[in-house]
C-alpha cells in the first residue's frame, strides 16, 4: 500500500538560480501523477525534493514542506525518506561494477538484511514486479551491462522496489528508451500503481496522457495547473496550459 | 525489529566515524603547509631584523640577497624564454597541424620527457658543457626541465580550442596562418599565459639542475659569484658560511614570497571571466 | 618580384614549427644518449653487478647503487604511506564533504603546496622535520630557530617527501573522483545509502585506477626530488636497518657529491646512478600516466 505525498510551497535554488516558487502539490496514494512542461521549468527539481536528492547536489537549498502520509520529511532522517521514497532516474543507472542479483540486493543490504536465502527471495519478488524476472532469472551473475537499455531501466526499478518503498520518484524513465521499451515501462507503471504512490515527470505529453491519473503542468519554476489529466488536457483553465498541451510551443 | 534499530545506529555511527576520519585526515593535509609557512615567515622576519640592526652584516647580506635575487630574475627570465618560444611552437605544431598518429607520439614523448627528475638536466649540461660556461649551462639546464612542461601544458590548451571556431575560420575562407593567429591564440590567450605563469613559478624555485653545474664551480665559494637565489640557499644550507641561518631565512622567505607572487599573478590571469 | 603564395607561407611556417618540434624531441635523445656515454667507464667496470653492490665507497674505488636504491625505495614508500592515506582521504573530503568556501580554501592550500621549491622544504626540514625526529629518536636536538644537528635520516626523509608528493595524490584522485559517473552515486544516494556507503559502493570503485595513477606518479616524483632529501637524509650511502638511520638516495647522491667528484670512475658510477634514476622515474612516471585516463584540460594547475 503505498502513502500520500504532498508539497507544500516548495522553493528551490541553485546557488542565486531560482528553480522552483512556492510550489504546492498534492499527489494521491495508488495513483500517477504526472509532472509535465518544457525543459528546464523545475519538473526535476521537484522531484528530487521530494526524496531529499535535491540538497545533495552542492550549491543546492530548499524551502517549504514535503509531507510523507502526513509526516514532514525534512523532519526525517535523510536516509530514511529515500528508502521510503524510491526514485527512477532518466538514464538507467544499474551498479556497473555488479551483477544484476547484486544490484537488486544492493540497497536491501545496504539496509542491514544479510540472509542469503531472505535475499534471493525478495530480489526474486523484486524482479517480477518489475517484469523482469523471466528475462534474467538464468544470468543472475552477469553483470548488469549485459542487459539491453529498457531491460537495465527495469533492473532499476526492481533495484528501488526491493526496499519496500511507498512512493517510487520517476524522472522521465523512459527518455532514453526504443518506443517497445517505452511501452513495457509504462504498462509496468499502470501495474505499479495498485501498490504505490507514483510520480512521474515526462516530457512527452502523450506518455503523460496515456499512463497519469493527476496532471501537473510546470512552467519556469511554478506550477501553473494540476487537475486530472482528461481535465489539464481536454479543458485548461489557464492559457499557457492549453497552449502547451496544444503544442502551441515547448 | 530491535536489531534494525540498532543496524540503523551502526550505519550512522559509520558514516559519522567516515566524516570525523576525513576531517581529520584534510587537517593533517594541510598542516605542513602552515607549519611551513609559519617557520620560515617567522623565522624570515626575525632574521631579517636581526640582520638589519648589525650595520655590517647587513651590507654583505644585502649584497648577497641582492645579487642572487638579480641572477635568479636574469636566469629564470632567459630561459622561460627560450623555453616558452619553443615550447608553444613545438604546441601549436602538434595541436594544430600534426596528424592523429604525429601529435600521439609528440604528447607521448613530451609526457615522458616532463617526468624526468629535474636533476638530471643539470647533469646532462654538466656532461655537455662543463668549463665552458656556468651561466650558459645553467639557462640550458633550466630549459631542458621547463621545455616537455611546457609543450605539454600548451598543447593541452591549444587543443581545448573548439573545433568549431577553427572550421568557422577556415570557413571564412582564412589560411591555417591566419586561423591560429586571428582565431586559436585569441581565444586561449589567457589559459595560455596561466598555464606558462604556473610553469615559470615551479622553475624560479628549481635548485636541483643549477647546483650540479654552478655548485661546485670555482666561483661560488664565499665570493658573490654566479649563484641565483634558490641555489644560494641550497649552498648556505649546506656549506655554511659566516651567517648561514639569518641570511638562509631571509633567503627562503623571499624565494618563498616571489614564487607565491608568480603563482597569485597565474591565479589572477586565469581568474574567472565575469559578465 | 615574385610573390610567395599563402601556400608558400603556411608550408614555410609549418615546417619551422615542426624544427621547434624536433628540437624539443632531440633534447630528450641527446639527455639519454648523454647520460649513457658519460656512464660508459662505469658500466664497463662493474658491469651488472653495480645493480646490487652493497657498498658505496669512493676511498676503495668500490661503488655500487644498492645502498642508494635503499634508501630511494625506503624513503618513498613512507612518502606513498603518507600522501597516500592522507591524499586520498583528503580528496575525498574535497569532493563530498565540507563546506563549499572551506573546500576551496583547502584546495588552494595544497595547490601552494605543490608550487613551494624543494629548497625551501628543506629549509622547512631542518627547522622543523628532522628537529622533531631528534627529539624521538632520543638525540639531542640544537636550540630552536637553529637548524638541526640530528634527527636526520630515512624517515626524516620519508616524511618531507611525503608532504612533497601529497599535492600530486590529491589532485588526480580528485580529478578522478570527478569523472566518477554522478547518476551512479545518485543511484545510491537514492536508495538509502549514508555518504559513506555512497562512497563505498558508488564512487570508489570508478576511482581505483586514479589513485593507483597518483601514486606511481608520486613514486616518480618521490625517486626523483634531490634538494630537500639530500638536506635531511644524512648523506651516507649505507644499508641502516633502521628509520632513524642516516642513509642516501639516488638523487640524493647526485645532488651532494657529483660537482666533487674525486675521480672519473666515480663521476661515470654516478652518471650511471643518474641512468637509473631516468629509468625508474619514466617506468613509474608512464606507469602513472597510463592510469590518468582522462586528461585535465583546462589551464589548471597540475602539479605533477
Amino acid at each position: 500500500m503505498g502513502k500520500a505525498l504532498e508539497a507544500r510551497a516548495i522553493s528551490a535554488r541553485f546557488n542565486e538560480q531560482v528553480i522552483l516558487r512556492e510550489v504546492t502539490l498534492h499527489m494521491p496514494v495508488n495513483q500517477v501523477t504526472a509532472i509535465i512542461g518544457p525543459p528546464g521549468c523545475g519538473k526535476s527539481t521537484f522531484i528530487r525534493c521530494l526524496n531529499r536528492l535535491h540538497e545533495t547536489t552542492p550549491g543546492a537549498t530548499m524551502s517549504g514542506e514535503v509531507l510523507l502520509d502526513g509526516h514532514s520529511v525534512y523532519d526525517m532522517d535523510p536516509t530514511e525518506v529515500r528508502r521510503s521514497v524510491a526514485m527512477i532516474f532518466h538514464r538507467p543507472n544499474p551498479f556497473p561494477t555488479m551483477s544484476i542479483f547484486d544490484n537488486v540486493a544492493a540497497g536491501l543490504r545496504l539496509h542491514g538484511l544479510r540472509n542469503r536465502a531472505k535475499l534471493a527471495e525478495s530480489a526474486e519478488q523484486a524482479l517480477r514486479r518489475a517484469a523482469l524476472w523471466d528475462e534474467v532469472k538464468d544470468r543472475l551473475h552477469l553483470y548488469s551491462s549485459a542487459l539491453s537499455l529498457g531491460q537495465q531501466q527495469r533492473l532499476c526499478i526492481a533495484r528501488a522496489l526491493a526496499i519496500d518503498p511507498v512512493a517510487v520518484l520517476m524522472d522521465e524513465p523512459a527518455s532514453t528508451l526504443d518506443p517497445l521499451s517505452t511501452l513495457v515501462i509504462e504498462e509496468l507503471i499502470e501495474e505499479l500503481k495498485r501498490q504505490y504512490t507514483i510520480v512521474i515527470v515526462t516530457h512527452n505529453l502523450q506518455q503523460a496522457a496515456r499512463v497519469a491519473d493527476k496532471t501537473a503542468f510546470f512552467l519556469e519554476g511554478e506550477m501553473i495547473e494540476q487537475g486530472t489529466t482528461t481535465a489539464l488536457f481536454t479543458t485548461p483553465q489557464d492559457k499557457r496550459t492549453a497552449d502547451y498541451v496544444t503544442g502551441r510551443f515547448g | 525489529m530491535v536489531t534494525r534499530v540498532s543496524y540503523k545506529t551502526m550505519r550512522k555511527l559509520k558514516n559519522a566515524l567516515f566524516v570525523s576520519v576525513l576531517s581529520v585526515m584534510t587537517s593533517l593535509a594541510v598542516l605542513p603547509l602552515l607549519s611551513l609557512l609559519w617557520s620560515i615567515g617567522f623565522h624570515g622576519i626575525a632574521a631579517l631584523i636581526s640582520l638589519s640592526d648589525a650595520p655590517l652584516s647587513r651590507g654583505v647580506a644585502s649584497a648577497v640577497l641582492v645579487n642572487a635575487f638579480a641572477q635568479s630574475l636574469v636566469t629564470t627570465a632567459s630561459s622561460s624564454a627560450i623555453a616558452v618560444f619553443l615550447g608553444v611552437a613545438a604546441a601549436i605544431y602538434s595541436s594544430q597541424y600534426a596528424g592523429l598518429r604525429v601529435g600521439r607520439a609528440i604528447r607521448f614523448t613530451v609526457d615522458i620527457l616532463s617526468g624526468v627528475p629535474s636533476i638530471l638536466a643539470g647533469m646532462v649540461l654538466f656532461a655537455l658543457l662543463s668549463g665552458v660556461s656556468s651561466l650558459v649551462a645553467g639557462v640550458l639546464a633550466l630549459v631542458l626541465c621547463m621545455l616537455p612542461v611546457v609543450v605539454r601544458t600548451a598543447d593541452q590548451v591549444l587543443v581545448a580550442v573548439p573545433v568549431a571556431y577553427i572550421e568557422g575560420s577556415l570557413a571564412l575562407g582564412a589560411s591555417r596562418i591566419q586561423t591560429i593567429f586571428a582565431t586559436v591564440l585569441p581565444i586561449a590567450h589567457k589559459s595560455l599565459v596561466t598555464a606558462l605563469l604556473f610553469v615559470v613559478a615551479r622553475m624560479a624555485g628549481e635548485a636541483a639542475p643549477l647546483l650540479i653545474i654552478l655548485d661546485g664551480g670555482t666561483a661560488s665559494k664565499g665570493s658573490l659569484g654566479f649563484q641565483p637565489l634558490p641555489l644560494r640557499l641550497y649552498s648556505d644550507l649546506t656549506h655554511g658560511g659566516s651567517f648561514p641561518h639569518q641570511i638562509a631565512y631571509v633567503e627562503a622567505l623571499i624565494l618563498l614570497v616571489t614564487i607565491m607572487t608568480i603563482y597569485g599573478l597565474a591565479r589572477w590571469v586565469g581568474r574567472p571571466d565575469r559578465w | 618580384m615574385k610573390r610567395v603564395s599563402a601556400q608558400g607561407w603556411n608550408g614555410l611556417f609549418a615546417g619551422v614549427l615542426a624544427v621547434c618540434v624536433l628540437v624539443v624531441i632531440g633534447t630528450g635523445i641527446l639527455s639519454v644518449t648523454t647520460l649513457i656515454v658519460e656512464s660508459v667507464p662505469s658500466i664497463r667496470q662493474f658491469g651488472l653487478s653495480f645493480l646490487w653492490t652493497p657498498v658505496w665507497d669512493p676511498a676503495r674505488r668500490q661503488y655500487g647503487a644498492l645502498p642508494l636504491f635503499y634508501g630511494s625505495f625506503l624513503t618513498a614508500v613512507i612518502a606513498l604511506l603518507l600522501a597516500g592515506v592522507i591524499g586520498v582521504t583528503t580528496a575525498v573530503s574535497l569532493t563530498q564533504i565540507g563546506v563549499r568556501w572551506l573546500r576551496s580554501v583547502i584546495s588552494l592550500l595544497l595547490e601552494i603546496l605543490a608550487v613551494i621549491p624543494s629548497v625551501v622544504y628543506g629549509v622547512w626540514a631542518l627547522l622543523v622535520v628532522a628537529p622533531l625526529f631528534g627529539r624521538w629518536s632520543g638525540q639531542a636536538g640544537g636550540p630552536s630557530g637553529e637548524f638541526a644537528v640530528s634527527g636526520f635520516g630515512v624517515l626524516a626523509a620519508g616524511v618531507v617527501l611525503g608532504v612533497m608528493v601529497m599535492p600530486t595524490v590529491v589532485a588526480v584522485t580528485r580529478e578522478a573522483i570527478a569523472s566518477a559517473p554522478k547518476d551512479i552515486a545518485e543511484a545510491a544516494i537514492a536508495l538509502g545509502a549514508t555518504r559513506q556507503e555512497t562512497v563505498a559502493l558508488a564512487v570508489m570503485p570508478f576511482v581505483r585506477k586514479g589513485i593507483l595513477g597518483s601514486l606511481y606518479l608520486g613514486l616518480a616524483r618521490a625517486f626523483g626530488e634531490a634538494v630537500a632529501v639530500s638536506l635531511v637524509i644524512g648523506d651516507q650511502p649505507r644499508i641502516g636497518g633502521s628509520l632513524f638511520a642516516r642513509a642516501d638516495s639516488l638523487a640524493s647522491m647526485l645532488a651532494h657529491t657529483l660537482t666533487g667528484s674525486a675521480s672519473p670512475l666515480q663521476t661515470a658510477a654516478l652518471y650511471e646512478i643518474g641512468l637509473l634514476l631516468f629509468l625508474i622515474t619514466t617506468v613509474f612516471y608512464g606507469l602513472g600516466r597510463s592510469y590518468i585516463v582522462r586528461e585535465a584540460i583546462s589551464p589548471r594547475f597540475q602539479p605533477w
